[in-house]
């Protein structure tokens, strides 16, 4: 009996324990619940629609566009430099003193590559996808039009990196498991040749419409492949340390005329007919449809310190210094160098507009730099505070988004792909750099800049006054007295003439304890179109030559002139001309890149000491830095 | 009526159960305090009355009592006391007598970690078990020490062992445990007594067995202390002229900061009379400098009868931080209960609920930049301009010699009020166990847990701090990580004896453990002008994008163990067990786990007999496996996580790949030998035990870092072995017994070697970062784990290493004298050139130059104590060491670059290489900048930037801590008796009373980047603090 309870307790005990267990495999499953599983992802149009942003979300990064591609491996140059000499990063690396380890070359390095690799699964995962071939045809178009997104992106991602490291690891497949995770350099023109492949079939599958958002078109692959072609057939720094071109550089060029071409017959592009709206609309967020080719968007919900998804520094880092008041505070950066904005014509909108030689009080107020080392905290202007809707979420982040492409860039191109080809400007490239021109001095736009004459020095003025200028229809004209005699006003400052004034604006002095000045603001006539066209007859040389100063001027700070004078092997001379040029304004001026660029090192970027430890398949860095 | 006294001279002799005589026997007459000694023949005399009873005391010795019954002439034979051998110890699923055991296990006593007046339980472990090192990050009140259990060889992000708390395995460490509520800590060493824990005893396993609830009247005891705190030490920072020097010289060739130095500071000329003698503030005083206080109070109350037993009780320590405004509280309850049904079974439940809570910035919150609590101290400004107060500069928001747009700096009193950091952490842990005696020979025992633990993390930065300043206005947010774990285990052990000299022990047991874990997180910023963010988020006008996460996994295993010895002799302990775990790949979930341990008696021999100073010899030998699952989930498996894409001014949803997925994926298996031999003198009078040890781990577990060109930047991986061998030993011994005073010594000292022995696809190395992105450590094969990676320094550049330009006024290095890829000039940091891209030196320093640094490691730890008692008064000491760990000290690295305004640096940088002279004029011309500079080894003021690791950052952490002292009277029974107390005890303890070390920071003890491999980095550590507490036990 007593036994048989025994038996009985272990047997209903044993089953409990049995019960409690189930089945192994069932009992070891869990759920990731706060993601996707990777295998049954991509399902539908929607779930490869998401996939495929997230192509473009590594672009909207600090790492990318929203800081450092465009604003601090794109400096020093001759146009601008980082302000300062310590020992951040972001100094480091723009005054030549980076080296493998500095942290920015692997982030932006790795951002690019994870942007590619996204971009390689969905080119591999939308075919596979049994909507792409059975669904609908809108499904279908859906799909087609996604996998064009991703090769446009996986070609431009690749251009970055061939442009600032030369020769890279380069794969057309997504990393999977079990792959050899170390892949050696492949030659940059072999990597070229896949961008091309990618633009074209992107450009045969993007819709063929001017843009509605930051979205790819057809035109934007066509534009973007015209610009990665003169890159591909413009001077790069060699295994060897020099700097050289494909000897066959003029077939890239003519594969930049081929795409040109096909934009301009159903041209959707035109240039806003004011130089300074385009940058005000940005700093406004306002979409660009005829002039904006390609942007990478920049938006976050949230305000706060340090990185948030998707925000940008644009208009933050390469602002006029500001202080905290009405507007949120920027520091200076970026810098502009002096020589640069002298080398702008009067009557150029773009000088004044592009170099901001001022900085903004807490008042809002600007206050012109143009004494002492002044020139010195000069910085870019087309991102100033005074534009931006200034809301609470971008004192320190901005929503602004990064334009990587503009029409003018493309005309400039235009000019420069014929009269490289044509052995001499033809009028195609005039009429394109025209185009560019005519707009910068305004000729088509509302309005003009003041100049202002001393009608009366009055009297008993035993300090300078103070000059406001009102009305009149137009922004930013701005003047100091300059100097007095007998206590009258004699000759004036103009600090800037301003644009867009209609009529003649009030001009009241107050101040200096004297009474009596009068100060009269008249319109400036603009200047016919003749005055503003580049001449006809120019050789290949001295139309080149005006080019380069041409894409200074109307892109600059955008991110792109280190890299044109490396692909025109201009960027050592510039340095040295521009270091000469700031001596001569004074023997203090900072230009840390004129002592520390070396030539046939700096013009590439150093392979990430974090990619070299790991990545034994890459045998050499790039020339000069080591 | 009082009975006549009728005293009588009693005599006697006491032996031992040998027959041999003994010497220093209390003999005490019962009921009085009379008492006599016995002398070196065992004799002794006293005079008693012929009915009383006398009381034999010896230590290492049973009591005994011997009634005399009217002789006069008494012979007692004392027995041995083997409390120390049949003591009984927690292994894996049961217990053990000591002198059963197989593998390699250590314990301590909850009466020992009670004299270490700490917050958490494993900070009293410090240097008490040979092998087991205990490392707190920093000094930081509520911070979790590390325990690392033989050099551990693991090399994912942790190293920690699994704790076990009353038969419940815990994820989160042992803070929610009071350290006053411990019955005892055992430690599982080796792999055959880790083994039956599977896939998570490779790093060891700590069993923490609290309090056990005894029968008895009801009982009220109250166990209490304060105390009072103090920094230990301040790091050398430049004094103010020191300080002015250096800014001065950096503001040379910059016209605006030339003319503003000369505003604030006066002429150059006049600064030496000006500052020299003004101290400036010392931000470590301001902000560390006060004396603070803790405390602690528990009530409990306990009794119960045979078949009810319970323990209830209320503990609240309050520990005050040195740093302004940081703090540590924690309250606990616990409800014991046991109760006996029938005859045959039993319920215990335990019901623990605690609640801590606490405050304070995190001393490295800001990585490596000046907004770092400990590097503005070091940093920000001494001294105020000429006319102006130093004072002033405590209350700064900004530093207005920044420019409002460009506040870096804030006064590091203003950071530590404004920037208001909550943490806190409840947690409930139920169990229940039942043990059911189904016969004689065969017991079940099944065991439940809920463990619910809430982790509130509340951020608020208020206007005034310089991160809000920064960011354009105050922000906050409050997250929310819920863990819930659900454990639960059965066993069935079946005990028979055969033929008198065979016993059998079995066990048979199955476990399943999900884990549950969720966290949500919301924010807002730029709020009004009130600064009460935490309460009412709502106010902030821009509200962050909330979060959630959520994640689970599942472990599911079978194990047994086989007991076997032959005439208490020889022992057999074998085990296996199945661990089935979710994280890993669906081919690599199920792991096995077997071992096998032979220990042997040998005192038990017949032959022992002749060798009567052994009291103890047991000779143990193990072999075991067992594995490491510590791994985040979903490793194995690929999955989409989601991002945003901004189109047109709209977040849309984008998906990518989360990690590269790695679905071969499996144990790490760790396989340990070790062998013990367990040796007892005199009576157990002297005890040492050594273990030899050699743990090997393969199939490591590792977030490896892969090429950038991938897409990815790492990916969980199987990687190598790594080998792990010692020598440990730990010795106790009674010094002197009787005549009423005692003391006792006990030592221990572990040695411990640890190698890398295999990477991954024949690599020979990978380079890891600690605390920035600066590679500072390294994997290397036939290196040990922790070693540290960088450059060696060669002196500076001298102006003769250079030719000189008069026209340009520039220095071109000469051929010949090694470059580097960054620009030198004379006065930089030189390195040693040691190697090339080819391998061989190439005149340039470059990342080829770096090499083995420091190795964290350290050759041996230990500790040492010695209890004293006299009559009532007791008194321990307890020291412990650590020889041979070298410390990356990151805060020098971090403050080596001196080039930017207005930052203040270390000491150390006072004497450098200098570029101006008497004058204050910068000086150019070689002849005398050679003359400026001779002899000098400190780097001129841009000569070396924060972003080289290098040899001399490395420092030896050798030391050896006075722990903890404790003075305590345990007052007379009778005496106390009168007030109706039962047990009243007052101790004063000094915790952390000196450190013997030459390590320059604040503590040599110090590991504040939280991973396996990199180890011993001193970076914005919050300092130690010494502390006194006064404290009182009393039972009603």
């Amino acid at each position: 009996m007593k036994q048989k309870i025994y038996t009985h307790r272990v047997l209903i005990l044993l089953s409990v324990i049995s019960l409690s267990i189930c089945s192994c495999k069932k009992a070891l499953e869990t759920t990731p619940y706060s993601f996707f599983g990777s295998e049954n992802f991509y399902s539908s149009t929607a779930e490869a629609e998401m996939a495929t942003l997230g192509v473009y979300s590594s672009a909207s990064t600090w790492a990318a566009y929203g800081w450092y591609i465009p604003q601090v491996l794109d400096n020093d140059s001759d146009i601008s430099q980082i302000s300062g000499n310590s020992a951040d990063s972001w100094r480091v690396i723009p005054h030549y003193t980076g080296i493998p380890e500095t942290d920015i070359y692997s982030s932006t390095w790795n951002v690019l590559y994870q942007g590619i690799d996204r971009a390689n699964v969905v080119i591999e995962r939308i075919p596979k996808m049994p909507l792409y071939t059975s669904g609908n045809d809108q499904e279908k178009a859906k799909l087609n039009q996604y996998l064009g997104e991703a090769k446009f992106l996986r070609g431009f991602y690749y251009s970055e990196l061939v442009r600032m490291w030369g020769d890279v690891p380069f794969k057309t497949k997504s990393s999977a498991v079990g792959d050899d995770i170390k892949n050696p350099l492949v030659d940059r023109y072999k990597i070229y040749e896949q961008i091309t492949k990618d633009m074209l079939e992107a450009a045969e599958a993007l819709p063929p419409t001017s843009p509605t958002s930051e979205r790819a078109t057809k035109w934007a692959a066509k534009a973007l492949l015209a610009r990665i072609s003169l890159f591909a057939g413009g001077y790069s720094l060699r295994a060897d340390g020099q700097m050289k071109r494909p000897d066959n550089y003029k077939e890239y060029y003519a594969v930049a005329r081929q795409q040109i071409n096909d934009i301009m017959v159903s041209n959707p592009y035109k240039l806003n007919p004011s130089y300074p709206q385009v940058f005000i609309n940005q700093c406004k967020h306002l979409l660009e449809p005829t002039e904006s080719i390609f942007e990478i968007a920049f938006f976050s919900l949230t305000g706060g310190g340090g990185e948030t998804p998707n925000s940008s520094r644009v208009g933050f880092w390469n602002a006029p210094t500001t202080a905290a008041g009405v507007y949120a505070s920027t520091n200076l950066r970026q810098a502009t160098i002096r020589p640069f904005y002298e080398l702008f014509q009067d009557g150029d909108y773009r000088k004044d507009f592009a170099v901001a030689r001022y900085s903004i009080n807490a008042t809002g107020n600007r206050q012109y730099l143009l004494t002492g080392n002044g020139d010195q905290n000069w910085a870019p202007g087309k991102w100033s505070r005074e534009y931006q809707t200034n809301s609470p979420t971008e004192n320190v982040n901005t929503n602004i988004n990064y334009v990587v492409m503009r029409y003018s860039d493309l005309l400039l191109i235009r000019a420069e792909v014929e009269n490289e080809l044509n052995e001499g400007p033809n009028s195609i490239a005039l009429d394109a750099i025209n185009q560019v021109r005519r707009r910068a001095y305004g000729l088509n736009m509302t309005g003009s800049s003041i100049a202002l004459t001393v009608t009366n020095g009055g009297a008993g003025y035993t300090a300078n006054p103070t000059i406001e200028i009102t009305g009149g229809g137009g922004n930013y004209a701005s003047a100091a007295v300059a100097t007095r005699t007998s206590n009258r006003v004699a000759t004036l400052t103009l600090n800037n003439g301003g644009y867009g004034y209609t009529s003649a604006p009030t001009v009241t002095v107050t101040g200096g304890n004297g009474t009596g000045a009068v100060i009269t603001a008249s319109l400036v006539a603009k200047p016919s179109t003749t005055a503003v066209d580049i001449p006809t007859g120019l050789n290949k040389q001295q139309f080149f030559d005006i080019l380069v100063d041409e894409r200074a001027k109307e892109l600059c700070f955008e991110g792109l002139r280190r890299a044109d004078l490396i692909r025109w092997n201009l960027l050592g001379t510039k340095i040295a001309e521009t270091l000469v040029k700031v001596r001569a304004i004074r023997a203090t001026y900072p230009y840390l890149a004129g002592t520390n660029f070396v030539v046939g090192k700096h013009e590439l970027f150093p392979f990430p000491q974090n990619e070299m430890d790991v990545n034994t398949a890459i045998t050499r860095q790039n020339p000069g830095w080591r | 009526m009082l009975k006549a006294q009728n005293p009588s001279l009693i005599k006697g002799t006491v032996v031992d159960d040998t027959s041999l005589p003994m010497v220093g026997v209390t003999i005490t007459i019962k009921g009085t305090n009379k008492t006599t000694i016995s002398d070196s023949n065992g004799s002794f005399s006293i005079n008693a009355d012929r009915n009383s009873v006398l009381v034999f005391q010896f230590m290492g010795f049973r009591k005994l009592e011997l009634a005399l019954d009217g002789k006069t002439e008494i012979k007692a034979t004392m027995q041995t006391d083997d409390k120390i051998l049949n003591e009984i110890v927690v292994v894996g699923y049961g217990t053990q007598k000591r002198k059963d055991l197989t593998g390699a296990i250590a314990s301590v006593s909850g009466a020992e970690i009670a004299k270490v007046p700490v917050q958490n339980v494993a900070q009293a472990l410090q240097g008490r078990l040979a092998g087991v090192q205990v490392t707190m990050s920093d000094g930081s009140p509520g911070s979790s020490p590390s325990i690392k259990i033989r050099g551990g060889t693991s090399i994912t992000q942790s190293n920690e062992p699994l704790y076990v708390v009353d038969g419940v395995p815990q994820t989160d460490g042992l803070a929610f445990l009071d350290p006053m509520d411990i019955e005892s800590i055992d430690v599982l060493k080796d792999a055959s007594s880790t083994a039956i824990y599977g896939a998570r005893g490779a790093n060891g396993v700590v069993l923490v067995t609290t309090k056990q609830i005894k029968s008895g009247k009801v009982a009220i005891n109250y166990e209490g202390y304060v105390g009072a705190k103090k920094i230990t030490n301040e790091i050398p920072v430049m004094n103010a002229y020191q300080y002015l020097l250096l800014d001065y010289e950096r503001s040379l060739g910059n016209a605006t900061l030339e003319t503003s130095f000369a505003n604030r500071y006066g002429a150059f000329d006049q600064l030496q009379a000006n500052y020299g003698n003004r101290s400036g503030k010392n931000w470590q005083k301001e902000v560390f400098g006060s004396t603070v206080y803790n405390q602690y109070h528990k009530v409990s109350l306990n009794g119960g009868g045979a078949d009810t037993k319970f323990n209830l009780f209320f503990a609240n320590n309050s520990d005050e931080g040195i740093m302004i405004n940081s703090a540590s509280k924690k309250n606990i309850g616990k409800l014991t209960l046991n109760q006996k049904v029938g005859q045959n079974l039993t319920v215990n439940t335990i019901v623990n609920v605690s609640n801590q809570k606490i405050t304070g910035l995190p001393p490295t919150e800001g990585g490596n930049a000046r907004l770092t609590v400990l590097q503005t101290l070091l940093q920000y400004r001494p001294v105020n301009s000429l006319n102006e107060d130093d004072d002033q500069l405590l209350d700064l928001q900004t530093d207005p010699f920044e420019g409002a747009s460009t506040a870096a700096f804030q006064s590091p009193i203003v950071s530590a009020q404004t920037r208001l950091r909550n943490r806190i952490i409840n947690t409930l842990n139920a169990n229940t166990s039942v043990q059911y005696k189904l016969s004689k020979k065969l017991t079940y025992r099944g065991l439940i847990n809920y463990t619910l633990r809430d982790n509130k993390y509340k951020e608020f930065n208020e206007a005034r701090s310089i991160v809000a300043i920064r960011s354009g206005g105050p922000f906050g947010s409050i997250s929310n990580a819920k863990d819930i774990r659900f454990n639960y285990n059965n066993t069935l052990t079946y005990s028979q004896t055969f033929a008198k000299e065979h016993k059998l022990d079995v066990t048979a047991g199955q476990e399943y453990i999900y884990n549950y874990s969720e966290n949500f997180r919301a924010s807002a910023s730029n709020f009004p002008a009130v600064n009460n963010g935490w309460d009412n988020l709502s106010l902030g006008t821009v509200v962050g994008v909330p979060s959630s996460y959520a994640e689970d996994d599942k472990l599911l295993s079978f194990f047994g163990r086989l007991n076997y010895s032959y005439g208490d002799k020889y022992l057999l302990t074998a085990t296996l067990r199945a661990d089935g775990s979710s994280k890993f790949g669906v081919n690599n979930q199920w792991g096995y786990f077997p071992s096998v341990a032979l220990a042997w008696r040998v005192i038990n021999e017949d032959f022992m007999k002749k060798a009567p100073v052994f009291s103890d010899l047991k000779l143990r030998v193990s072999y075991g496996q067992s594995g490491n699952n510590r791994i985040p989930n979903y490793t194995a498996l690929g999955t989409y996580t989601t991002g945003l894409y901004p189109i047109n001014n709209t977040n849309v949803l984008s998906a990518f790949q989360n990690n590269l997925p790695n679905p071969f994926l499996q144990w790490e298996a760790n396989e340990s030998v070790n062998v013990g031999l367990d040796m007892g003198f005199l009576k157990q009078r002297i005890t040492l035990t050594t273990e030899w040890y050699d743990n090997r781990s393969k199939n490591l577990l590792f977030d490896v870092r892969i090429p950038g060109s991938t897409g990815f930047s790492s990916q969980f991986q199987n990687i190598g072995k790594t080998a792990s061998k010692g020598l440990e030993f730990s010795l106790n011994t009674v010094n002197i017994t009787g005549n009423g005073f005692n003391w006792s010594t006990n030592f221990n000292i572990a040695f411990n070697k640890t190698k890398v022995l295999e990477l991954s696809e024949g690599e020979n190395f990978k380079i890891v970062s600690s605390y920035t992105d600066i590679n500072d450590f390294i994997l290397q094969v036939g290196k040990p784990v922790g070693t540290m990676y960088g450059y060696l320094t060669d002196g500076l550049y001298q102006v003769s290493d250079f030719d000189y330009n008069s026209t340009t006024n520039t220095y071109t290095l000469k051929n010949g004298v090694v470059k580097d890829n960054r620009t030198v000039q004379p006065g930089y940091q030189k390195f040693k050139d040691i190697s090339g891209p080819n391998g061989v030196p190439d005149g340039v320093i470059s990342d080829a130059d770096r090499t083995i640094i420091g190795n964290a490691n350290p050759k041996y730890t230990g500790g040492i104590g010695n209890s004293f008692s006299y009559k009532g008064i007791d008194l321990s000491v307890f020291l412990n060491f650590s020889v041979g760990g070298d410390i990356y000290n990151a805060n020098v690295l971090n403050n080596s670059a001196l080039s930017n305004q207005y930052k203040n640096s270390l000491q150390r940088f006072a004497n450098r290489w200098t570029t101006i002279n008497a004058a204050g004029a910068r000086v150019t011309d070689p002849t005398e900048l050679a003359a400026l500079n001779q002899g000098k080894t400190v780097p001129s003021y841009v000569g070396i930037v924060s972003d080289r690791p290098y040899n001399t950052l490395i420092e030896d952490g050798s030391f050896l801590r006075i722990n903890n002292v404790s003075l305590g009277y345990t007052f007379p029974k009778e005496l106390i008796q009168k007030i109706k107390l039962s047990n009243a005890r007052i101790y004063f303890t000094a915790y952390n009373l000196h450190v013997f070390t030459k390590y320059s920071g604040y503590d040599p003890e110090v590991s504040t980047v939280n991973n396996a491999i990199t180890p011993g980095v001193d970076f914005s550590a919050y300092p130690r603090a010494k502390s006194f507490v006064f404290g009182l036990n009393l039972s009603l």
